[in-house]
């Protein structure tokens, strides 16, 4: 054993520096990238290198989820809002030296519509209905405007051109690779792939024709590290310069440790439990039993000691992310046992009630630490005299049973794009109804309308007074335990300077810069 | 011998075909319908008719399966769903990675496990092999996520000797870097082999060493060294070689785990992605790959055996 | 409690009256193996002599120490068994006991070899005849594979099996049980060795196969010139062959005497004792018809003398004290008995 040992450090002494050359960036992602055709990408870790590689038209401020010009420098929306034209930007080339232009961004988008179009073919995943199913035709005006003309007004249109399924493809590329066009991207990003070795490693190189200011990082190296703490430990060592999904148990450790730095992210992230507001035993479909449960969980304790402060109270659906389109002037529920009891006798329900089923998974994309903090939850409200049992679930059983009239249910969002209509909508309006995401069934026939409306509109200050307003009315009637915003939490080398994180989850790497 | 090898590689065709029937059904033997499988829950009707006419899900099943296996035979996997490029070369790109570390655990497990096996019979009833055996018994009884996080925490973090996961660092990637990567992924994957090798070589060494033959070489003026090295071990290797055979099959299918605390880029880690995905064509190819190579293990395992024990050759 | 014998006189040459010098003394010779319940003798003081070309005859039953005896002259008694006293001279060799690892590795397989009961279980499985009769020829002669393995054929040859050319390169489940004792003669005859140990033979052994097997030992100790220690329990077997016999009880030589002397007139209870039970008419391949009793634990032996519990001439003294092996007034022969003993314990 000892020989063993020795030999391993003769190994390791030998060949222990790290590159971590000055021009580079390693980042550690949870997994490795899929594919690179940006319509095909539904995962977080590849579109964390893909973001690199392709533009839209719209884009969002680094680190925000404000829009401002990308690849379009303006655009004009019709009095109708059905009509989008979009001015590009002159002098962009893809990254097979070809040109952007009005027709590429015509054969991008119809590719995904038109079923009869010949890159069609080449999608697994057809259709991207929420994306681009409100677009009627495209129209080529000139070589740098294109004219985008919509069945009905949509609100989150342009906040979804942001989206990966809306970033543009090279047409010459896509005619050449056909099926294989994953594997060998062409965008406009300001990094191109330089390699690809599947399991290993992804490479990108900066891309010198870059229509805006070239990143200064020579090169991303992206690979892939499954297991947490190898991830940390690849990162204390030198091995990697970033890493994302820090386990909560080793905060601590990154916390006291000079060459780490932590950085916690807003994101747009919400964790919640929803109730069957049509339930009357238990007796959820109380308004006031929905408040006092609000009343009698402690969020500060789940934030400060489950999440370790990486997280901030929630009191709506809508995170700080959203700026001015959240609303911060709703009903709140701090912890309060006694107002819990004081509101569950005024329902009726001073001794409190028993069978309820609270059902909560195992793990699950962005669910934190699940069974701890049900655990507390259930602990709180059993202090009111709540009794509910716990019920684990596999997370794929999980997101099945979720969809299907729970009782009582955790589950947490991550919104992809920064509309407040992906949230509201989706998870608010009844027409979501089990089957669907609305899982608490809740309605609301004002919250329906104000939600619906604001999809049909564009004016941003009409939609937002809409959006105001039904945050209002959700805190009033309380269909969901509000309990956190959860951060993204990433860790870098402390020499990492000028490195973002987007509250969509993108690791903004473009700006970055080394300093001893 | 030609003819026991003959004769063996002949048995292996109707296994070949039963996993190719296996593998094939595994699609239609799962419940609902292959197609509404692939498209998953929100698929409308339409695309599903579409992709079962593609598929052909719409002829006899034995039609299917004709051209399924005419497609295999040929080399033509099928496109991965997820991926979307063909599987056999993804496929055998993974599970050469899966094979270096197989091999890695298992030269571990062959020098560690059969050399301390027969050190321990050699030095039977001794301090050595007391702590050997105990050492043995800790091996076999530690789950192998448990090792691999402690070597990650031990030699990658605390003395920061070797590296904590994948087959090569972020740049560079020579041999030296890839047998760097291997040791602790190795060592992890290959312990409880080498426990299990450990402990049956020193049963088997015991064994032998009480038999008649052995004292016939004594006799003769054999040293202690030709009597352990020459008589005994080619006697307990007919033993030891049934073990290793199947702990080929236990490392392959170990590795699953191994390769997500290491992160390394095997063909485990692509089945349980695939599995996620429900990428049908990557879960078949994956599957009848490792099907196969332990049926050519086996295949080995049993020509070895032949090799060493004439009285299997010979009847 | 045990006995320990006092030294005795070996048969030597001038009291036998020959001029041979002798090829082995064994004198006193004690071999214990250690048990959980205590330390076993399993030979307890014994003494012998051979000369070149002699063949001596060990008999008694199981469990008697014969065995034993031969293992501890070739020094493989091994742990938990030791060699606890005495000495084995061998020819110009000297002392053997006192000899290195590697200094015996020598002997063995050369000067001195040995052919075992069980030829089923005694060659290795997995090697070829050929392959193991060469082994000793290229560890003692130094031989090349090519030369040792050409030489095997000649050996199995002359051992007599036919067509031995393909047979050296059979292994030994190809084997019957006859042949495979002629590959064990012909591995321990394949240095000619002074002194062949022969224990049992011919016991596992079909009747018609057990005489050519002697024959053959007959015939290639003739040849060789080879003294023959010859353990059997087998008293037609030794009566053919032997010399001079010893009888062997619980780990002791209880009479020692010519063949003709011994067969003409036993003087010891036991050996009358092991003749009587030989059925009359056979001479030779018919086991022994058990003495009444059994041979007693060697952790526990019976006070005085050993085979007391079972004699039919047991007397006062036989409980008093162990005979000791007392040699006959004009003759070699020596006897371990009270009844013979001129002044027995009162």
């Amino acid at each position: 054993m000892g020989s063993l040992l020795a030999s391993a450090m003769a190994i390791g002494l030998a060949h222990s520096a790290y590159a971590s050359d000055d021009d580079t960036i390693v980042v550690g992602l949870q997994a490795e990238p899929v594919t690179f055709d940006p319509t095909q990408i539904s995962d977080l870790n590849t579109s964390r290198v893909a973001r690199r590689l392709y533009e839209g038209l719209v884009g969002l401020k680094y680190g925000t989820y404000d829009l401002e010009p990308r690849l379009a420098e303006s655009w004009e929306i019709s009095e109708d809002e059905l009509e989008y034209t979009f001015k590009l930007r002159p002098g962009v080339k893809f990254h097979d030296g070809t040109d952007f232009n009005a027709e590429a961004v015509k054969y991008s988008f119809e590719r995904q519509i038109d079923e009869n179009h010949p890159a069609h073919g080449s999608l697994t995943y057809r259709g991207a209905p929420s994306y681009l199913g409100p677009i009627d035709k495209i129209e080529v005006i000139d070589d740098l405007t294109v004219k985008i003309t919509l069945k009905n007004p949509s609100g989150p249109f342009l906040a979804r051109t942001v989206g990966m399924t809306m970033r543009i493809i090279s047409p010459t590329a896509l005619k050449k690779y056909g099926d294989d066009v994953g594997q060998y991207p062409s965008g406009t990003g300001p990094y191109m792939l330089e390699e690809w070795e599947p399991g290993i490693r992804t490479t990108l190189a900066v891309n010198p024709d870059y229509w805006g200011a070239t990143p200064e990082i020579e090169n991303l190296i992206y690979i892939p590290i499954v297991e947490p703490a190898a991830r940390l430990s690849a990162l204390t060592t030198g091995e990697i310069d970033l890493t994302v999904d820090v386990p909560f148990d080793s905060l601590e450790s990154i916390k006291e440790n000079p060459d780490v730095e932590l950085q916690l992210g807003d994101s747009a992230h919400v964790w919640f439990v929803a109730l069957n507001t049509q339930l009357s035993d238990p007796p959820f479909d109380n308004v006031l039993v929905r408040q006092a449960m609000n009343y009698a969980v402690d969020k500060e304790g789940i934030v400060k000691d489950i999440l370790q402060g990486t997280a901030s109270v929630s009191s709506g659906p809508l995170s700080a992310a959203y700026g001015a389109l959240q609303n911060t002037d709703v009903k709140k529920y701090p912890y309060d046992p006694e107002k819990a009891r004081a509101l569950l006798a005024e329902a009726g329900h001073a001794d409190g009630f028993g069978n309820c089923e609270f059902m909560v998974p195992e793990s699950g994309s962005g669910m934190q630490a699940p069974i701890e903090m049900g655990t507390l939850i259930q602990a709180n409200l059993a202090a009111v005299g709540i009794n509910c049992s716990i019920q684990t679930m596999e997370w794929g059983a999980y997101l099945k049973a979720y969809r299907e009239h729970p009782q009582m249910a955790q589950m947490s969002w991550n919104p992809p794009i920064g509309d407040p209509d992906i949230v509201l909508n989706n998870l608010l309006n009844s027409s979501n109804f089990p089957p669907g995401w609305n899982a608490g069934s809740y309605k609301n026939e004002r919250v329906d309308e104000l939600v619906s409306g604001a999809q049909k509109i564009s004016d941003p200050d009409a939609r937002r007074e809409m959006y105001l307003e039904a945050q209002t009315l959700i805190a009033e009637d309380a269909p969901w335990i509000f309990v956190n915003h959860g951060s993204q939490i990433v860790a870098h080398t402390a020499k990492l300077k000028n490195f973002l994180v987007s509250p969509d989850f993108d690791l903004i790497v473009e700006y970055a810069t080394f300093e001893e | 011998m030609r003819n026991y090898l003959l004769k063996r590689l002949a048995q292996t065709i109707p296994v070949l075909f039963g996993i190719s029937v296996l593998v094939f059904s595994m699609l239609h033997l799962a419940p609902g319908d292959p197609a509404d499988l692939l498209l998953g829950p929100d698929a409308t009707p339409e695309a599903v008719a579409e992709l079962r006419s593609d598929m052909g899900l719409d002829r006899p099943l034995v039609v299917q399966y004709g051209a399924w296996a005419g497609r295999i035979l040929q080399g033509d996997f099928g496109r991965s769903v997820v991926l979307n490029r063909a599987v056999l070369p993804e496929i055998l790109k993974r599970f050469k990675n899966t094979a270096i570390l197989t091999a890695g655990a298992l030269v571990f497990a062959v020098i560690f496990g059969i050399g301390i096996g027969i050190l321990a019979a050699v030095f039977h009833q001794t301090a050595f092999d007391s702590t050997a055996m105990l050492v043995a018994l800790a091996g076999l009884s530690m789950p192998t996520f448990f090792t691999g996080i402690a070597g990650i925490l031990i030699f990658a973090m605390g003395m920061q000797v070797l590296p904590s996961s994948g087959m090569y660092p972020a740049r560079g990637g020579d041999f030296f870097d890839l047998l760097r990567h291997l040791v602790m992924p190795a060592i992890t994957l290959g312990a409880v082999s080498a426990a299990i090798l450990a402990r049956m070589t020193r049963s088997a060494m015991l064994e032998v060493i009480q038999q008649d033959f052995i004292r016939t070489a004594r006799a003769k003026g054999v040293s202690e060294r030709g009597v352990v090295w020459v008589h005994a071990l080619r006697n307990a290797a007919i033993t030891i070689v049934t073990v290793l055979g199947m702990q080929i099959g236990y490392l392959l299918g170990g590795s699953v785990i191994t390769e997500a605390v290491f992160s390394w880029p095997g063909l485990g880690q692509m089945m349980v992605r695939a599995i996620q995905a429900r990428d049908y064509p990557t879960v078949q190819g994956g599957v009848l790959l490792i099907a196969m190579s332990f049926v050519f293990i086996n295949l080995a395992v049993d020509l070895i055996y032949a090799w060493i024990d004439p009285r299997i050759r010979y009847s | 409690m045990t006995v320990l014998a006092t030294p005795q006189p070996t048969i030597s040459a001038s009291e036998t009256g020959t001029e041979t010098v002798p090829l082995l003394e064994v004198e006193n010779l004690s071999t214990e193996f250690a048990t959980h319940a205590g330390t076993l003798r399993a030979v307890d003081g014994v003494s012998m002599s051979m000369t070149a070309g002699e063949v001596l005859g060990i008999v008694g039953e199981s469990g008697s120490g014969k065995s034993v005896t031969a293992l501890s002259i070739l020094g493989l008694i091994r742990a938990p068994g030791r060699v606890s006293g005495g000495s084995i001279r061998f020819q110009n060799h000297g002392e053997l006991l006192t000899k290195s690892a590697s200094e015996m590795r020598k002997i063995r397989g050369d000067m001195i070899s040995m052919i075992f009961q069980e030829p089923m279980t005694s060659l290795n499985p997995v090697f070829r005849v050929g392959w193991q009769i060469a082994e000793a020829l290229r560890l003692h002669r130094n031989m090349s594979k090519a030369e040792a393995t050409e030489r095997a054929a000649e050996l199995l040859e002359r051992v007599g099996i036919a067509s031995p050319r393909k047979r050296v390169s059979e292994f030994p489940h190809q084997l019957s049980g006859g042949m495979r004792q002629r590959v064990m003669i012909a591995m321990a005859m394949a240095c000619a060795p002074k002194l062949l140990l022969a224990d049992e033979p011919t016991t596992a052994l079909d009747v018609t196969v057990q005489a050519q097997i002697l024959d053959l030992m007959v015939q290639l100790k003739e040849e060789d010139g080879a003294a023959v220690m010859l353990i059997t329990h087998d008293l037609g077997v030794i009566a053919e062959m032997a010399q001079k016999v010893a009888v062997m009880y619980a780990g002791v030589v209880m009479e020692e005497a010519d063949v003709g002397e011994l067969f003409d007139e036993p003087l010891h209870p036991y050996t009358q004792g092991l003749l009587n039970s030989i059925p009359r008419g056979h001479s030779r391949g018919s086991a022994l018809k058990a003495i009444p009793g059994i041979v007693p634990n060697l952790l526990h032996l019976p006070t005085g003398c050993r085979f007391r519990d079972r004699c039919p001439a047991a007397h006062a003294p036989c409980g008093k004290a162990e005979p000791p092996l007392q040699r006959m007034p004009d003759s070699a022969r020596k006897v371990r008995c009270w009844l013979h003993h001129p002044e027995p314990p009162k």
